[in-house]
């Protein structure tokens, strides 16, 4: 069967060809950082003005990477919420009406449920059930997974996600935006014991992250009269540790509650290598393996959802035949039932 | 030929199809419906027609300016369903659509832009041809151009009611017949659409794209740095 996904739930265009049977044919990314980056964040109508103007032409490039003929897609796959309304509604459209042209079925999924299944399309492949940390701009959550579509939330962020951390403070040291990934590259060369940031919740009993205290402390620090440039590096390593300290003593508490044996990551903040090292010594510690997606499959993407669509499909998911277009901006994971 | 023709700029969506003389149509109100609704009235004309998506000639939709997500509903709609059929793409402008209105004559065309201000463009029609003699802007009404050319004018208005009065008085003065409360169906997108069919002024999906007309959507950092300085001066 052959599955064309689409995800355009905020500031990235993807689309992808999954076949059931051989795997990912084709997916192609279109990223709109630089665009955004001008702004000094995402902005929304901006968002959706590229995704139109995108979209068509990598549907295209994937149709024809993956040599299959329009008439052999079996079902269209979008990305139906959560994120931005407007952008949500240029895949939705698209999606919907390619199916209607086909005469095929359309599925929807939650863009969640793809980060979340996206580390299935890797090798090794995990088994079910698995504890999933999902870290990305929008979300911090740990949950318990036992099945596609049994997903339990153990725990989750109270204000800030771990990205958004990383990209506001990235902007406090001037690394423009998004800046997670050069905030990381910069604490390479810094020493996270020079400042004493706070472990926000790190003692709480329950499994919920705050992001937003940290980044408050930092810019007291950024501000403080003392404050040097040249301690921009130590700085950004004092941060990261103790987001990374943060996550993965959550990551060890949520094992050790559930028992389950297996940690899947997800979301771009998976990418960054502290969190992987810290995450492979509580592992081997704790006796747990850990996960990743493909690096290239870490942020938004088409394949992903292409894949958690297969995936529910072989897990019963109905289709869909009623040609609305709907999207659902804020669309809880938990709430996701199999049918 | 057999042209199917989206409209979803406004707060009523429409949607047409032509085949030979005869037109078929579906009116969808208000603008939360639109998306729900646009595909099931696409299927539905389709149907009534015995047509299915791959026999159609054309697709037009209206491009805009109008409400942005409206104009991405009709455009990315027009995209899915042209692309597995390499149907080719006709995107038709809200402002010559309501030019189009006025008949033979000049013809100054306005819509409401939210915000205090209105889309403009003047055209001139002519043995039933479109042409354009202004690109299309938007500003205040005040800001509205004179006639490029001599002669009396038409004025063609889509919620232009409460704008009329701060247009430029000659402007008001010179018009000939006035309609301040026009709307733009898919139907009207018809008869354009044919012509730019036959000259060949189509695009495909990849290359389609709302006409927003309103670029300046947001401040880029430099723009909000200096705005925050002016409104917070040093102390
Ligand atoms: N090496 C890294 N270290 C830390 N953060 C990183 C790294 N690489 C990427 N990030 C962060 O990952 C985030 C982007 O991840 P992702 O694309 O999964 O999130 P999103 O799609 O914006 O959010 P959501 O899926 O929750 O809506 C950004 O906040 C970015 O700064
Ligand atoms: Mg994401």
């Amino acid at each position: 069967m052959h599955i064309l996904g689409i995800e355009s739930s905020c500031d990235e265009t993807g689309v992808a060809l999954y076949d059931t049977s051989r795997g990912l044919l084709a997916h192609r990314l279109h990223t709109q950082a630089r665009m955004h980056a001008t702004y000094g964040g995402v902005v929304p109508e901006l968002a959706s003005r590229d995704h139109v103007r995108r979209l068509p032409a990598l549907v295209r490039e994937v149709m024809s990477e993956g040599a299959r003929d329009w008439t052999e897609l079996d079902v269209v796959a979008y990305t139906a919420g959560p994120g931005l309304a407007g952008a949500l509604l240029v895949g939705a459209s698209f999606a919907e009406s390619l199916a209607l042209a086909l005469d095929r079925p359309t599925l929807p999924v939650h863009h969640l449920e793809g980060h979340l299944l996206s580390p299935l399309l890797a090798e090794p492949r995990p088994e079910f059930p698995f504890l999933a940390l999902l870290v990305s701009g929008g979300h911090t959550q740990l949950m318990a997974v036992r099945a596609v579509g049994d997903y339990r939330l153990l725990g989750e962020t109270i204000d800030d996600a771990a990205g958004e951390a990383f990209d506001k403070t990235a902007k406090l040291l001037g690394l423009g935006y998004p800046g997670g990934p050069a905030l990381a590259a910069l604490a390479e060369q810094g020493d996270p014991a020079r400042f004493a940031l706070p472990r926000p919740l790190l003692h709480a009993p329950t499994l919920d992250f705050s992001f937003s205290g940290l980044k408050t402390a930092v810019a007291l620090k950024v501000g403080a009269p003392d404050w040097r440039a040249e301690y921009a590096a130590d700085l950004a390593a004092s941060f990261q540790q103790a987001v990374v300290e943060v996550l993965v003593a959550k990551t060890m508490a949520a094992v050790r509650a559930t028992g389950l044996p297996r940690v899947v990551v997800a979301g771009g903040v998976g990418a960054n290598r502290r969190l992987r090292e810290a995450l492979a010594e509580a592992g081997a510690e704790q006796g747990f393996a850990v996960f990743y997606p493909d690096v290239a499959l870490c942020t938004d993407n088409g394949a992903m959802i292409a894949f958690a669509a297969a995936l529910r499909l072989e897990a019963g998911a109905r289709v869909k035949w009623d040609r609305r277009i709907e999207v659902h901006p804020r669309w809880a994971l938990e709430g996701l039932r199999q049918g | 030929m057999d042209l199917l023709a989206i409209e979803t700029s406004g707060e009523i969506a429409s949607v047409a199809l032509q085949r030979g003389d005869t037109v078929w149509e579906r009116r969808l109100q208000g603008y939360a419906r639109h998306a729900e609704h646009l595909l099931l009235a696409v299927h539905a004309v389709l149907a009534e027609a015995g047509l299915t998506v791959e026999r159609l000639s054309a697709i037009a939709f209206g491009a805009g300016p109008g409400a942005f997500t409206g104009l991405r509903l009709a455009c990315a709609t027009a995209q899915g369903l042209a692309m597995p059929w390499s149907l080719p793409l006709v995107p038709v402008g809200t402002l010559e659509a309501l030019a189009a209105q006025a008949g033979e004559a000049t013809v100054l065309a306005l819509a409401d832009a939210r915000m205090g201000q209105c889309y403009h463009a003047w055209f001139r029609c002519s043995g039933g041809r479109l042409e354009s003699l202004t690109e299309a802007g938007v500003e205040v009404p005040e800001a509205v151009p004179l006639p490029p050319a001599d002669g009396p004018w038409h004025i063609v208005g889509q919620g232009m009611e409460a704008l009329w009065p701060r247009l430029p008085e000659p402007i008001r003065a010179g018009a000939l017949e006035v309609v301040l409360d026009a709307t733009v169906q898919a139907r009207d997108l018809l008869r354009l659409a044919r012509r730019a069919f036959a000259e060949g002024r189509t695009v495909p999906p990849w290359e389609a794209a709302p006409y927003y007309v309103r670029d300046k959507v947001a401040l880029t950092a430099e723009e909000q740095a200096a705005l925050r300085q002016r409104r917070m001066p040093a102390p």
